[in-house]
């Protein structure tokens, strides 16, 4: 079912209303023995009162919104809503005495409106600070409901995101495929590739207080994802890792290298008939930490700048190290790609 | 008449052609003729073997899927159930012509389902079966600009850049590629090819040619509504009088 817009749903609630206060002022005059009013009078005095409120709905939904009650914050809310409350009915008042005045005698005097609004506020004025108090609070409920649900909504986007981002589907799906090739006649092997993929899958799924890890947890992750994927070319895939022991400790963005790696395999080392190679190395130069992922796969053929992943990467860096890190991807003179990346280099600590 | 199916697997990951094959092996009426790791080497062994089946992984090294598909030429193509693990585009399009894939990882029960249907399929026409493969090539030439094409010299493959094959011509059941002195064939139709490289520039000019516009370096009227057309390559193409006003028209001349 499509999704009633606002104004209606505001404007229906209303319609209701004013029809059932018709309704109540109807039998209202005629068990206090009162003289007669007609139904359609009844009806459209009950109409007119509620529905002069519409105009100022808008106000009041700003004032849920942008002052809602919160805990510790509850008396001076409570008193600043208690002001807009009087402000609010009394609009409505001088609405509804205007109207009155105006459907009875087009032309109406000042005294005439005077003597209007102070009957309607003696009648009524009760009737409509309770109106904004249940709009208020009732609105102020279903606002806050809506935002946390966006809240764990936007959280939960975008950790699927990370994940859908940094592990292809389509590896992941390979991965499977892989196990079910080896389960019969290498359980062994297929039993290790299942144990990699769990170890992938639950690093990513974890929820994480910090966004770097040390190089050497990042390469715990690499080895994994490499082990798999080495499982599926077999000796058309080799991986050699590099690491400078000085900056094992140095901490990097957590799953930095492998969206690299990944993307070096997928663009330059799967689509060449003989297979390729890949070097990943992490090493300190110039007082920085620099990383360097190159392949010597079919090149950029024109095509590839900024994959997915790389553009994950390079926003990913401007968030976490503006203005201190660079990411550079070109061809190699011999031939493949190289992703260089310079970070500053923070040890545990230092942050 | 129950022969048996002869099949080819072509998948670059070895675990994937195992497991492919320790299903299928168990299968009585299945013979396994043939295993392919990559593009190439999938168009040759179509070629040299009388297939009914082929199990098509969608990303090869060398060629795609849809790449062999269109070396082989959808004429010469035996049945084909697409393999993929996970290609949401190739797969909508896969559902909306009603061909044949698994999806990996898949079981014995998914696999038998699809070789029950390749059987089936066998007793239909070839025209058929032609038929949704053919829609599936030009739908995907529709909805993005060729910019590569599989074709053939001698017995390799080759992938030409459409920017750089000059002109285009019917010959017999092949269209030649020109790409400056070079030629190379590929086993399709004049029309079909007129309405899969037209957003790559190409323009008929001839009830047999098709000329890539951008590559036109010279226009020299020959009378009567002909033109010779002058192009990067070197060659020297003449155009008929019936394809005179589009080819005006794009070349922006009036």
């Amino acid at each position: 079912m499509p999704r009633l817009p606002n104004w209606l749903l505001v404007l229906g609630g209303l319609v209701v209303l004013g029809l059932a206060s018709g309704a109540r002022l109807y039998f209202g005059y005629s068990s206090f023995g009162l003289p007669g009013i007609t139904w359609t009078d009844a009806l459209l005095s009950g109409l007119l009162d509620w529905l002069l409120w519409a105009p100022l709905v808008p106000g009041m939904a700003w004032a849920a919104r942008r002052y809602p009650f919160r805990r510790g914050r509850l008396v001076v809310r409570a008193l600043l809503h208690g002001a807009l409350c009087v402000v609010f009915s009394l609009a409505q008042l001088v609405l509804f005495a205007g109207a009155t005045a105006w459907l009875r005698d087009r032309a109406p005097e000042a005294g005439e409106l005077a003597s209007e609004l102070r009957s309607a506020f003696l009648v009524k004025f009760h009737a409509g600070t309770l109106a904004y108090w249940a709009f208020v609070l009732g609105y102020g409920a279903l606002d806050a409901n809506r935002r946390r649900h966006d809240e764990v909504l936007a959280r939960t986007t975008a950790r699927l995101d990370a994940l859908h981002a940094q592990l292809e589907p389509h590896f992941l799906f390979n991965s499977l495929n892989t196990v079910a090739g080896l389960m019969r006649s290498d359980p062994d092997r297929a039993e290790k590739v299942l144990a990699r993929l769990g170890d992938l899958l639950r690093v990513c799924l974890r929820e994480r207080e910090s966004h770097t890890v040390t190089v050497n947890e990042e390469l715990e992750f690499l080895e994994g994802y490499v082990d798999i994927q080495q499982a599926r070319f077999g000796e058309r895939l080799d991986v050699d890792l590099v690491v400078e022991p000085e900056v094992r400790e140095a901490r990097v963005p957590w799953r930095l290298l492998q969206p690299l790696v990944e993307n070096a395999i997928q663009h330059g080392v799967s689509p060449k008939l003989e297979g390729g190679r890949v070097e990943v190395r992490l090493e300190r130069r110039d007082g920085a930490l620099s990383v360097s992922v190159a392949d010597d796969g079919v090149g950029l053929n024109g095509h590839r700048g900024d994959g997915v992943g790389l553009a994950n990467t390079r926003s990913r860096l401007e968030l976490l190290y503006p203005d201190r890190h660079a990411m550079h991807v070109g061809e190699r003179a011999g031939g493949g790609v190289e992703c260089r990346i310079t970070l500053p280099l923070e040890r545990n600590g230092d942050r | 008449m129950t022969s048996s199916l002869r099949v080819l697997i072509a998948d670059d990951e070895e675990p994937a052609r195992r497991h492919l094959l320790e299903i299928l092996d168990a299968e009585k009426d299945v013979c396994v003729v043939a295993q392919c790791d990559d593009g190439p080497s999938t168009v040759a062994a179509i070629e040299a073997n009388e297939l009914d089946l082929v199990f098509l992984d969608i990303r090869m090294p060398g060629a795609t899927g849809l790449e062999v598909v269109e070396a082989v030429g959808v004429d010469a193509m035996p049945a084909v159930v697409f393999t993929t693990a996970y290609d949401e585009h190739a797969v909508t399009a896969f559902e909306v012509n009603a061909i044949d894939y698994v999806l990996k990882p898949f079981d014995r029960e998914r696999l038998q389902v699809a070789l029950a249907r390749a059987r089936e399929r066998r007793e239909t026409s070839p025209e058929e079966r032609r038929e949704p493969l053919q829609e599936l090539l030009r739908q995907q030439s529709a909805s993005a600009r060729i910019e590569r094409i599989a074709a053939r010299s001698g017995d390799r493959f080759v992938f030409l850049r459409t920017a750089e094959v000059d002109w285009i011509e019917a010959a017999g059941n092949y269209m030649r590629f020109h790409v400056g002195e070079r030629d190379y064939l590929q086993r399709s139709t004049l029309a079909a090819l007129e309405e899969r490289l037209e957003s790559s520039g190409f323009l008929r000019v001839h009830r047999s040619r098709l000329v890539n516009l951008e590559r036109v370096r010279e226009l020299v009227p020959l009378g009567g509504g002909e033109y010779e057309i002058v192009l990067e390559g070197g060659a020297r193409v003449t155009s008929s009088r019936g394809w005179r006003e589009s080819l005006v028209a794009a070349l922006g001349l009036e």
